[in-house]
């Protein structure tokens, strides 16, 4: 059966380039410490000399809650009516910076992974890891574009369709496709790249085109194989929340844990890419 | 068929200054020699007012009404003996149809409320209505067509005026249907909680009647009397009432007359319910009767030791509970807010009032249920016994009441943990009140009529029970429960306001605490300190020399303790009595300061911020890395999902 191959190949292909994870997980690691360091300096200024910061460490306490209201009505008070957060303001602003540097950082590392994954059994030659991130670069940023563009265009479309209809029944229908809408949005547009790189054409509208076909013709195959992928995140999910329990208390294990989850979760992204590759070459001539 | 048990009333006299002799408990006894001894000590250093002398019976009730289930429609006649206990003559009478609020949507109660009550929408399909359809002077000239109805006010013109002192009885027919169970009162399938359900007259007080259309926000006010009533429903209802059961008769048609007999009480509610069970527990002399659903015989013991407790504690704390019988009614889930009412020795409870799924209160770590009953049983001081204006003061019953809640919950089940224990939730009442009053703005007033106040539930409720819990704080428990004592005392069964409360305060405590009650209660006061600076320096003798600043952010000055912790365990405690903006604290020690805390023991309950209060000398990199670390996880997690497919 397809599937089953696609993902063992997958598994196989992961397993053999199991470095493609690391810049992955380091550029998501240098990102992620750009929006945490200004959250770091303000607890720092928050609770780096009050008593009540070891509370907050140790986790949800409504009390606490009730008592940092009063904080935020204190802090209100003195900054004077009317004024906002500004800081927070500037957080906002920073995430959607964060978000940007995340695409641009994907739109980099996905063709160095594309093309790694593509040239799997071939003679070894020079890493084609590197001239795959910069061959691939300007291409995939177009692409994320495009992506950004039909994304905006589902959501759009199905809020309106929410906010016109009088039925809850419907209603309730559109708002439950949105979160499956997103996830065929992100499946469709890595078949886009994997259509680029396994066929390399550089127009990316075409690769577009391609991956929503590609998508509704094998939609069976596509749509089983990303289900899979997905089980395989719950259950590495799973695992990583049984295994946190005996880490209780132990700060440093705690974090050790945290960043090898995130590690394994991209190397998820490295098994997605392989696999789907894969069945994108079974099912599509070059 | 259950039928609550009668209750014997004890018949005792009670020697209180120049007191007539009243028919009252035994346990008032007590009340009456704490009161004449701390009159003896000269905390009353002046004569209590003519006004607490005695119970006087303003407004009693002779009620004959059948219930018909099937038309959900209520018909009675009532003879109202009304005593002109005023200086002037009465030349007109104020009587509330309260029902009448839910007529239609056009009511002041529905365009103030929209319609909606604890979250609970009016149902269109069933409203509230009371028609009078008679009303005469008992053996004199009929009112009825000089009488105006003014939506939930009945205007009776008198023929000739009532002299200072004089009674007058009127006889009123009527009929009333009570709406599909909506604020405090109503129907819900065949469970019935009757309150407001007769022309009740309005208080006249101080030179004017109280004659305010029934609010949204509002409660009732009401003169003390005696009730004798008789009502006919069908004979499968189980009925629980304000007041004792004097007779019940089974009039062979499928229907019975049950009798009760309410005295000192300003009210009269009844329920009835054919699937309530009962239950009772003796506490000294007062019999706690538990009508629940038959859903809630699990929680039975829960109910019953709360109430206990109430009556104990705050019989303890304010004086003795003055009734023989406190009925408690477990309401039915699908009766939307019918938990959490109070009348005269009946009050509500059940879990449905704060929509809490069953799982939370299962194993008794989750003291919702105690919480209202307890707070509701509170009501039966106030404003049941110090009868303040519930409409035009509502923080002097609500705002009690839940001082008096937050007091034994903190007693009984720990300040942090008053409200929910269990490993999943920790929470105190006390918290509770600091972030909902933390939410709104600060010029939030306690004082003020129900119906004009900003944020109702915070200036009602919340706000006077941190300002109650300091003021506490601030005079010590003994001097608190002295001067609560001594109001209960001197105003028990008549109706003081604000003022009147400080009056007793000041007198008790001996100091002129109008400065507390200008800020916190007329005004919009912040209680506010932070500890600015903990700092400690090594000397080349090898002492520490130690820095400590408290800086008053808020513009009341109250007293504030402090106390400086050192690294050998050694403490210093500090005074500070507010004035300035500032204060410093130096120490010469053998040991470093590791840390300084402004309200060490959170005695100022309204501070708004209490997070600045305590600071450590040393950064805590501990906590900080461990948040940290976790807001990184988060962040790479979520940027994983947002890349997970594309």
């Amino acid at each position: 059966m397809g599937i089953i191959r696609a993902f063992g190949k997958g598994l196989r292909d992961t397993a053999q380039h199991w470095w493609l994870a690391v810049p992955l997980y380091l550029s998501n690691l240098i990102v992620a410490l750009i929006m945490t360091v200004p959250v770091y300096l303000f607890l720092w200024q928050l609770i780096g000399h009050r008593p009540w910061a070891q509370q907050l460490a140790r986790g949800p306490d409504l009390n606490l809650v009730a008592d940092l209201i009063g904080l935020g009505a204190a802090a209100r008070l003195e900054q004077g009516a009317g004024k906002g957060p500004g800081g927070l303001l500037l957080y906002v602003v920073l995430a959607g910076g964060v978000f940007l540097l995340n695409g641009l950082a994907y739109a980099f590392f996905a063709g160095g992974v594309l093309e790694t994954l593509r040239r799997t059994g071939e003679p070894p030659a020079k890493s084609p890891f590197w001239p795959g991130c910069r061959r691939w670069f300007f291409p995939f940023l177009r692409l994320w574009i495009i992506s950004l563009f039909c994304l905006s265009l589902m959501v759009l479309v199905i809020g309106l369709v929410a906010a016109v209809t009088s039925s809850l029944l419907v209603k309730i229908s559109v708002l439950l496709a949105l979160p499956l809408g997103l996830l065929g949005h992100g499946v469709v547009f890595e078949y886009a790249r994997i259509s680029a790189v396994y066929l390399e054409r550089r127009s990316m509208l075409r690769a577009t085109g391609r991956a929503y076909y590609f998508f509704f013709r094998h939609f069976f195959e596509t749509t089983t194989l990303g289900a899979i992928l997905l089980l395989v995140a719950i259950l590495v999910l799973a695992l990583y929340l049984v295994l946190g329990r005996f880490a209780t208390g132990l700060a440093l294990l705690t974090i050790i844990g945290q960043q090898l989850y995130v590690l394994v979760g991209a190397g998820q992204k490295v098994l997605r890419l392989a696999s789907q590759l894969e069945l994108y070459s079974m099912r599509t001539r070059r | 068929m259950k039928v609550p048990e009668k209750v014997p009333d004890k018949v005792v006299t009670t020697h209180l200054g120049a007191r007539t002799a009243k028919p009252f408990r035994a346990s008032m006894v007590a009340c009456a020699c704490l009161a004449s001894l701390l009159t003896l000590a000269g905390f009353m250093s002046q004569a209590a007012p003519a006004q607490a002398s005695q119970a006087k019976a303003i407004a009693s009730y002779q009620i004959e009404a059948a219930y018909d289930a099937q038309a959900k429609i209520i018909a009675g006649k009532e003879t109202i003996t009304y005593l002109n206990d005023s200086p002037e003559a009465l030349a007109e009478l104020y009587l509330h149809l309260y029902l009448n609020a839910f007529r239609d949507e056009n009511t002041t109660w529905m365009r103030e409320s929209r319609g909606v009550s604890r979250g609970f929408k009016s149902d269109p399909q069933r409203r509230g209505w009371t028609d009078v359809t008679a009303i005469s002077i008992v053996n004199g000239p009929d009112l009825l067509a000089t009488s105006q109805v003014d939506e939930t006010i009945l205007r009776v013109s008198l023929p000739t005026p009532r002299a200072a002192g004089k009674t007058i009885q009127l006889a009123v027919e009527w009929k009333a249907q009570l709406p599909r169970f909506f604020a405090r009162t109503g129907l819900a399938g065949d469970f019935v909680l009757a309150g407001q359900w007769y022309p009740k007259m309005a208080v006249y007080d101080r030179g004017h009647w109280n004659k305010h259309q029934f609010h949204a926000n509002s409660e009732f006010f009401a003169d003390f009397g005696t009730y004798d009533v008789t009502i006919t429903l069908p004979a499968e209802l189980v009925v629980g009432a304000t007041g004792l059961p004097q007779k019940e008769t089974l009039n062979g048609d499928g229907t019975k007359t049950v009798s009760y007999r309410a005295q000192h009480v300003s009210d009269f509610a009844w329920t009835a319910s054919p699937r309530y069970r009962s239950a009772t527990r003796q506490v000294a002399d007062t019999e706690v009767l538990l009508l629940y659903q038959p859903e809630s015989e699990p929680l039975v013991q829960r109910y019953l030791t709360a109430a206990e407790n109430a009556l104990v504690y705050f019989g303890q704390w304010f004086g003795p509970y003055p009734h023989a019988r406190l009925t408690v009614v477990d309401t039915p889930a699908d009766a939307g807010g019918a938990g959490g009412v109070e009348y005269p020795t009946l009050i509500t409870a059940g879990m449905g009032t704060l929509g809490l799924p069953t799982f939370m209160t299962d194993g008794g770590e989750v003291h919702f249920l105690e919480m209202v009953t307890i707070h509701e049983a509170a009501h039966q001081w106030w404003p049941m016994l110090v009868a303040t204006n519930e409409m035009e003061e509502p923080w002097m019953d609500e705002g009690f009441a839940d001082y008096a809640t937050t007091r034994l919950l903190d007693k009984l089940y720990g300040k942090e943990t008053s409200v929910a224990n269990s490993p999943r939730l920790k929470f105190g009442y006390l918290y509770l009140h600091r972030g909902q009053y933390a939410m709104v703005p600060a010029s939030t007033v306690i004082y003020g009529r129900a119906w004009e106040l900003k944020n109702y539930e915070v200036a009602a409720y919340s706000k006077p029970a941190l300002v109650l819990t300091t003021l506490e704080s601030y005079l010590g428990q003994e001097r608190m429960l002295k001067a609560l004592q001594a109001y209960v005392q001197r105003w028990r069964w008549h109706h003081p306001r604000t003022e009147d409360f400080i009056a007793v305060v000041n007198e008790v405590s001996g100091e002129d605490m109008k400065w507390f009650f200008d800020a916190l209660v007329y005004g919009t006061g912040i209680v506010d300190y932070s500890l600015v600076r903990a700092q400690t320096q090594r000397q080349k003798d090898g002492s520490y020399a130690s820095k400590v600043v408290i800086e008053r952010k808020g513009d009341v000055i109250i007293p504030v303790e402090i106390l400086a912790g050192f690294r050998d365990s050694s403490t210093k405690r500090e005074k500070w009595d507010g004035v300035g903006k500032t204060v410093k604290y130096t120490y010469s020690t053998p040991s470093p300061l590791v840390s300084a805390m402004a309200d060490p023991q959170g005695k100022l309950a309204i501070e708004l911020n209490v997070l600045d209060n305590g600071r450590t000398v040393n950064v805590q990199y501990g906590p900080l890395a461990d948040l940290s670390s976790r807001w990184l996880f988060w962040m790479q997690s979520i940027l994983q999902l947002i890349g997970f497919y594309g």
